[in-house]
């Protein structure tokens, strides 16, 4: 399969199940809703070196208190995981904006989603001094902070997820390489219920599971590493792929990611691209897998 | 289904009528006779709903969707029902609407549904309600959301909008949900809270939160003065301002000039309480 001459492998993807939740963080104007996001969003690349995954999914729709808002999706490996994370990154990043509050931003494209009681417990730290309010059956609390109050959810939604999409870009060059990426992450940017955890949603440094080093866990992807083609047996890179890029994307459904994962490709299938293909395990340890040629039809 | 039941008062009473059981689940599924047997007591004797009521029962065969609230036909109640207490009591859901003048306990116990008087109601309007929605679109007498006498705490829940004046002790011992009122009201709102949030339009009576322990008092009109134990924290922009009248919205209850921005005026009290509860008074001119 060829999309503007670009050679769609036949491969898949492979994702796995996680846990995720939706904040909503407001603020009394846009730019600093964006700085507590961006804290609160910031060293979230990656469940492995980081403990959880995270990114902003866009502007909110509707916020309870009709100021600016951002939507933040963040993605643990387990309930207890994440919340314990969503505590730290409310309670040190939130919270420490001025003018901001924290609200459950609800998972409507989830089934069944469950509760963790984060402003619930992010209460204590009013030391006593914190009062609730409840406002058409859900509760708030309200935290006095120097600047004034801090206004937070008692209960935010928590659902299983899915986490780990991803699809590389092979190209000629670095340029082009970077260039079909930042196109496909602006396309993707439009598809509500996925982040692209990486920094500007790329990832420059894919890795292979395992190392030489028996410290390690994880390691340089070798097999697609330009500058190992003549050294490694096991390279993927065909002829005229100087450069290669990964997207990785975490959604609150499969077909989230399977939307943002075709209209990324699309957009990222430009000149001096060569091959698009995906990674996986040999399909053996994940739930989810999203083929590619599948996927664009 | 979106069936329409409705009482058309023939002649008012000479005498008080407990009128409990005037409520959409009674109402609903019953065939015009059924409703007019209906009882009704009227001072000590037992009477019916066709006695004193033109009953219409109005079915309604479009095709619209009904409403979310409503596998209870609608409820409506036309002409001077002063001396009528107790409509809507303890409803759990439906809709009723009452054009006309109510008496005492109306919407009394209510845990669901929605009851809109669109003229005055009496004392104890929506007392120890826990859920659903009063609205007045008259004045409302004494003990608005309150509690009856010695029960130690009164509504747990729902919301009461007056868009006219409300008596002494609205929300009194309250200890969840909303009381809002656009007009004046007498002395002693929240008396005795221990949650929930009090909202005057106009100029309240003397003894805001006296004795409340927990809650919220806001005050869009400042009064002439609180209590001395009530102390001055700050003047800043509460965050749940702006989600109260969020809630609030769609009831045209919104006073004009006072937007989600606004200034309040920030106090503790009753320091004889523990010092926990809040009167909030607007300040105007931010």
């Amino acid at each position: 399969m060829q999309v503007n001459n670009v050679e769609i492998e036949d491969t898949f993807a492979e994702a796995f199940s996680m846990q995720a939740a939706r904040l909503t963080v407001t603020a009394g104007s846009e730019k600093w809703a964006r700085h507590a996001a961006l804290a609160a969003t910031g060293f979230a690349t990656s469940v492995i070196g980081c403990g959880v995954e995270a990114g902003i999914e866009g502007p909110a729709p509707n916020t309870p208190d009709g100021r600016p808002g951002l939507d933040c999706l963040f993605f643990g490996m387990s309930r207890d995981s994440l919340e314990q994370h969503l505590l730290n990154r409310i309670g040190q990043a939130i919270m420490t904006a001025p003018t901001s509050a924290c609200f459950d931003g609800g998972l409507p494209e989830c089934s069944n989603p469950g509760t963790l009681k984060i402003g619930g417990k992010i209460r204590y730290f009013g030391d006593g001094y914190q009062a609730s309010k409840i406002i058409n059956g859900r509760r708030y609390w309200r935290i006095p902070v120097m600047e004034g109050e801090f206004l937070i959810h008692e209960a935010f939604e928590v659902s299983e997820a899915v986490g780990g999409g991803n699809f590389l870009i092979l190209a000629e060059t670095a340029d082009a390489a970077l260039g079909a990426a930042e196109a496909a992450v602006e396309a993707m940017s439009a598809v509500r219920g996925v982040i692209l955890p990486f920094p500007g949603g790329i990832v420059r440094s894919g890795s292979q599971v395992g190392s030489q080093y028996s410290f390690l866990k994880a390691s340089t992807n070798i097999a697609f590493c330009p500058t190992l083609r003549g050294r490694v047996q096991k390279t993927v890179l065909p002829r005229g792929v100087n450069s290669v890029l990964e997207i990785v994307i975490d959604g609150l459904t499969a077909e989230k990611i399977g939307e943002a994962t075709r209209v990324g490709i699309l957009a990222a299938c430009v000149p001096g691209v060569v091959r698009i293909t995906a990674g996986n395990y040999g399909g053996r340890l994940g739930k989810y897998h999203f083929h590619l040629r599948r996927l664009l039809g | 289904m979106n069936t329409q039941i409705r009482l058309t008062l023939r002649t008012a009473p000479d005498l008080p009528v407990e009128a409990e059981a005037l409520n959409p689940e009674n109402v609903t599924g019953k065939n015009r006779a059924e409703i007019e047997s209906l009882p009704l007591l009227v001072g000590n004797r037992r009477e019916r709903v066709g006695d004193h009521f033109e009953v219409d029962v109005i079915e309604d065969t479009s095709t619209e969707p009904a409403h979310d609230e409503d596998s209870l036909a609608a409820l409506l109640l036309v002409g001077d029902l002063t001396r009528f207490k107790r409509l809507g009591e303890r409803m759990t859901a439906g809709r009723m609407v009452v054009d006309g003048p109510v008496g005492f306990h109306a919407g009394a116990h209510m845990s669901g549904g929605s009851l809109t008087l669109l003229g005055d109601a009496g004392d104890y309007l929506g007392a120890h309600i826990r859920g659903g929605k009063i609205e007045v679109r008259g004045s409302a007498g004494h003990f608005a959301g309150g509690a009856y006498r010695g029960y130690t705490h009164g509504m747990n829940g729902g919301t009461i909008i007056i868009h006219g004046n409300a008596g002494q002790m609205a929300g009194a011992r309250m200890r969840r949900g909303l009381v809002a009122v656009r007009g004046c009201c007498g002395d002693g709102p929240g008396f005795g809270m221990k949650a929930g949030t009090v909202l005057v339009g106009g100029l309240s009576g003397v003894r805001a939160g006296a004795i409340m322990s927990r809650g919220t008092v806001i005050l869009l009109t400042p009064p002439p003065g609180l209590l001395p134990t009530f102390l001055y924290n700050c003047t800043y922009r509460p965050p749940i301002w702006p989600l109260l009248l969020a809630a609030m919205a769609g009831t045209d209850f919104l006073l004009p000039g006072i937007g989600p921005d606004a200034m309040f005026d920030s106090y503790c009290g009753d320091l004889t309480e523990g010092g926990r509860g809040e009167i909030l008074i607007y300040r105007s001119g931010t």
